[in-house]
C-alpha cells in the first residue's frame, strides 16, 4: 500500500470505518511509515481539538450533514447494483451499508424493485426485432436508387443520409450501387462483330421459321405482301425515301397549282352575264325580252301544264276573303 | 232646220263614241300613271307567271310583297308541273339530281328552271325612269282601251303597245283601272305570238294586309346587294384601264342607257346598255384571259365571220349571244335584237377596235 493510499484512508481509519483487512494494511504501513504516522498524528490531534471545543456541534448541523451523506451514497445505490463504481467506492458504501441500516433498506428496496421489473418485462423477441429494422432497411434500400439520383424530396433525402451514417449495411449496399452503375457505364462499348454476327444468324433463322410457320398453304405465284411489309415500311419510315416523297409531293402541289386553270369556264361567265342582262327585264313589266318565235322543241318532261299546288294556303285564304270581301 | 242639222251633228257624235266605247286616249300620261302607281300604291299578292323557253313553256306561282319601290319582293311558291305530291320532296330532289345531271351531260340551256322556285326572296328592282317611259312613248305606239273582263277581281284597262319599227315586240298591259297598278302583262313577239304573261290571281292593296304579310316574312327576306353598280364612261376607263368601245351603228330608238361595272374574281367588266325602251341589247367588255372554252361551249358555237375578226354565235337560253375578241378585249353581246340587227352592231364595234 503506498502513502497516498494511506493517507487517504486514514480519516476512515481514525473513524473506524476500515474493513479489518484494510485496517491492518493501514497499521501495518503505520509502523514502518513515520510520514503517514506523524499525519495520523496530527489527524488525531486536530479531532482532539475539536472535541476539547466547548461548543458541541449542534444537532442541526450534524442532522444536515448525515442526510448530505445519505443522500450522496443513496445516490450512488443504482450505479453500485449496476457494478458501475470504482473499488473505493464501492467499499465506501458497503461500510455505510453494514452501518447504515436506513440506506441498506433503501438498496433492499432497489433490489426488489429491479427484481420486479425483471420478472414484469418481457424482453422483446429477436424475432420481431429483426423484422423491425429488415423493414427499416428495406424501405431505404428501396429508395437508394432514387437517392443516387437525387430524385428523393428534401425530407426523405436528410432522412436517409441520417440512415446511411449510422447504418453500415444501408452504406455498404449504396457503395455497391455506386460501383455498379460505374460498370454499366463501362458496358457501353458494342458488342464484337463475331457476338453481333452470331445473334443476327439466328434471329434471322427463327424469323424465316416463323414465316414459314404462318403460311404453309400459299401458292408460288402470289406475291407474298406479308413477308415483305417489314422491309417495306423500314424503307418507308427511311430519312432519305421520306424526305424524297415529302420533294416529290411539294412538287406535285405547285405543279397542280400552277396548271390549274385559274380562268372562268366561259359557261360561268355567260351565266353571269345572262343574269346581268335580264336583270333588268324580269323585274320591270314594261320591258320584253322576245323579239323572234324560239325554237319550239318540246318540253323535256312533258309535264308542264299540271297545276301544282300553292304552299302558303294561308295567304290564299286572307286574299280569298279580302276579295269576296269587296 | 237649223235644229235638226245640230240633232243630226250631235246624234253622229254620239255615234262615233257609241262606236269606240273602250278606246281612249293613251300618251306617255298612262305610262306615267302606271309608274307613279308602282312608287306609291303597296301590294300583296300571287301571279303566274309563264315564259316560254326551248324546252317549251313554263309556268309557276309567285307570292309579291310590295310595300314600295325600294322595298318589293317576290318568291316563287309553286312550279306548275312539278309533282308536288305527298312525295314532294323526294321528287323535287330527284328532279334536283336529275337536273345536275343533266347540267353534266351538258345540257345547261336553260338553268332557270334550277334557280327558280327554290323557295327564296328576290329583290324586285323595277326601273321606270322617266327616260325609258318617254323611249317606249317615243318609239312605240300606245293605246289604251277598257277591258270587259276583270282581273283578281278588278275593273281593268289595257294599254296596247305596238312597235314603229319592224322586228320589235309588243306589250299588253292590264292595270288596275282604279289605282293603275299593273295586274296583267303580256308579251308577244315580232309575229304577234304570246310568248311570256303573268297575272295576278289574289291581289290586295290594303295596306294593314300588306303590313301584316311583310311582317310575317320579314326574317326570311335577306335582300342581296346588286352584282353591278352604275358608273360613268370615264370612271368605267380609270376603274378598269381599258377604253371602253361603244358600238357605231344603234338600232333605230336605241340609246346608250347605262354603264355599269361588274367586279368578279378574275378581271372586271364593263356592260354597257342600250335599250328602245321597250327592249334592250348588252354589250360586255373584258380584259385579261378569256374564259375556258370547252369542247362542249364550241359545239354549241356556231363560227362566222364578221369584218375580218372570227365571231362565235350561241344561242344562250332563247337569247343569241355573240363572243369576239380584239385589241386584248374579250366581247360579249347580248340581245333581243333581230339577228340582222345584233350582227350589224357587231360589225360596228369590230370596225371600231379595229380602228383604234
Amino acid at each position: 500500500m503506498n502513502h497516498q493510499r494511506v493517507q487517504e484512508e486514514l480519516s476512515a481509519y481514525l473513524d473506524n470505518e476500515l474493513t479489518p483487512a484494510m485496517r491492518e494494511q493501514v497499521e501495518a504501513h503505520l509502523r514502518a511509515c513515520s510520514e503517514c504516522a506523524e499525519i495520523l498524528s496530527t489527524f488525531q490531534n486536530n479531532r482532539q481539538m475539536i472535541a476539547n471545543i466547548a461548543h458541541p456541534v449542534p444537532s442541526t448541523l450534524k442532522d444536515g450533514v448525515m442526510a448530505k451523506i445519505h443522500t450522496q451514497l443513496q445516490e450512488e445505490l443504482s450505479a453500485y447494483l449496476d457494478n458501475e463504481l470504482a473499488p473505493t467506492a464501492r467499499d465506501r458504501i458497503e461500510v455505510h451499508l453494514h452501518a447504515c441500516s436506513e440506506c441498506a433498506e433503501i438498496l433492499s428496496t432497489f433490489q426488489n424493485n429491479r427484481q420486479m421489473i425483471a420478472n414484469i418485462a418481457h424482453p422483446v423477441p429477436s424475432t420481431l426485432k429483426d423484422g423491425v429494422m429488415a423493414k427499416i432497411h428495406t424501405q431505404f434500400q428501396e429508395e437508394l436508387s432514387a437517392y443516387l439520383d437525387n430524385e428523393l424530396a428534401p425530407a426523405m433525402h436528410e432522412r436517409m443520409e441520417a440512415h446511411l451514417h449510422s447504418c453500415g449495411e444501408c452504406s455498404d449496399m449504396l457503395a455497391v450501387f455506386r460501383q455498379n452503375r460505374e460498370r454499366v457505364k463501362t458496358l457501353e462499348h458494342p458488342a464484337p462483330a463475331s457476338i453481333e454476327n452470331v445473334v443476327m444468324a439466328k434471329i434471322r433463322q427463327q424469323s424465316a421459321q416463323t414465316r414459314k410457320e404462318e403460311t404453309p398453304t400459299r401458292s408460288g405465284w402470289i406475291p407474298d405482301i406479308g413477308r415483305w411489309m417489314p422491309d417495306l415500311g423500314r424503307w418507308f419510315f427511311r430519312p432519305v425515301t421520306a424526305g424524297a416523297t415529302g420533294i416529290l409531293t411539294l412538287v406535285l402541289i405547285l405543279g397542280a397549282l400552277y396548271f390549274y386553270p385559274t380562268a372562268p369556264q366561259y359557261e360561268e361567265t355567260l351565266d353571269l352575264y345572262f343574269g346581268l342582262y335580264t336583270e333588268q327585264l324580269e323585274d320591270n313589266p314594261l320591258k320584253s325580252n322576245v323579239v323572234k318565235p324560239i325554237d319550239a322543241t318540246p318540253a323535256v318532261d312533258g309535264d308542264n301544264v299540271i297545276t301544282g299546288t300553292v304552299d302558303d294556303a294561308e295567304l290564299f285564304l286572307d286574299l280569298y276573303l279580302e276579295n269576296v270581301g269587296d | 232646220m237649223r235644229i235638226h242639222k245640230y240633232l243630226i251633228l250631235h246624234s253622229a257624235v254620239l255615234a262615233f263614241l257609241l262606236w269606240t266605247p273602250h278606246t281612249l286616249f293613251a300618251d306617255v300620261s298612262t305610262l306615267e300613271r302606271i309608274a307613279e302607281a308602282e312608287r306609291k300604291v303597296s301590294y300583296v299578292g300571287l301571279r303566274l307567271k309563264t315564259f316560254s323557253s326551248s324546252r317549251g313553256t313554263r309556268t309557276f306561282e309567285e307570292m309579291v310583297i310590295h310595300k314600295s319601290i325600294d322595298a318589293s319582293y317576290r318568291k316563287v311558291v309553286s312550279i306548275v308541273g312539278e309533282r308536288q305530291s305527298s312525295e314532294g320532296s323526294r321528287d323535287r330532289n330527284e328532279r334536283r339530281g336529275n337536273d345536275r345531271q343533266r347540267n353534266d351531260n351538258g345540257n345547261r340551256r336553260d338553268r332557270r328552271e334550277t334557280n327558280w322556285g327554290r323557295h327564296e326572296w328576290r329583290q324586285v328592282r323595277s326601273q321606270f325612269s322617266k327616260e325609258e317611259i318617254e323611249l317606249i312613248a317615243q318609239n312605240y305606239n300606245l293605246e289604251e282601251s277598257a277591258s270587259t273582263e276583270k282581273t283578281a277581281n278588278y275593273e281593268t284597262n289595257i294599254l296596247t303597245i305596238t312597235p314603229k319599227f319592224a322586228g320589235r315586240p309588243t306589250k299588253r298591259i292590264f292595270f288596275a283601272r282604279e289605282n293603275g297598278v299593273i295586274l296583267r302583262v303580256e308579251d308577244l313577239d315580232a309575229e304577234g305570238v304570246l310568248q311570256d304573261m303573268f297575272v295576278y290571281t289574289r291581289i290586295s292593296f290594303n295596306p294593314e294586309a300588306v303590313e301584316r304579310k311583310w311582317k310575317a316574312y320579314e326574317k326570311e327576306i335577306k335582300p342581296r346587294p346588286p352584282r353591278s353598280t352604275s358608273i360613268s364612261l370615264a370612271e368605267a376607263e380609270k376603274m378598269i384601264k381599258i377604253k371602253p368601245i361603244q358600238s357605231e351603228y344603234l338600232p333605230p330608238g336605241f340609246q346608250l342607257k347605262d354603264v355599269r361595272i361588274i367586279k368578279s374574281r378574275e378581271n372586271d367588266s364593263i356592260l354597257l346598255e342600250y335599250t328602245d325602251g321597250l327592249i334592250n341589247f348588252t354589250l360586255f367588255e373584258k380584259a385579261g384571259k378569256l374564259p375556258r372554252i370547252t369542247d362542249r361551249d364550241r359545239r354549241e358555237e356556231i363560227e362566222v365571220e364578221l369584218g375580218g375578226t372570227t365571231v362565235y354565235k350561241r344561242r344562250f337560253r332563247g337569247t343569241d349571244t355573240f363572243r369576239w375578241s380584239g385589241a386584248k378585249i374579250h366581247f360579249f353581246l347580248i340581245g333581243a335584237l333581230s339577228p340582222d340587227e345584233m350582227q350589224k352592231v357587231v360589225e360596228s364595234v369590230i370596225h371600231k377596235t379595229n380602228e383604234k
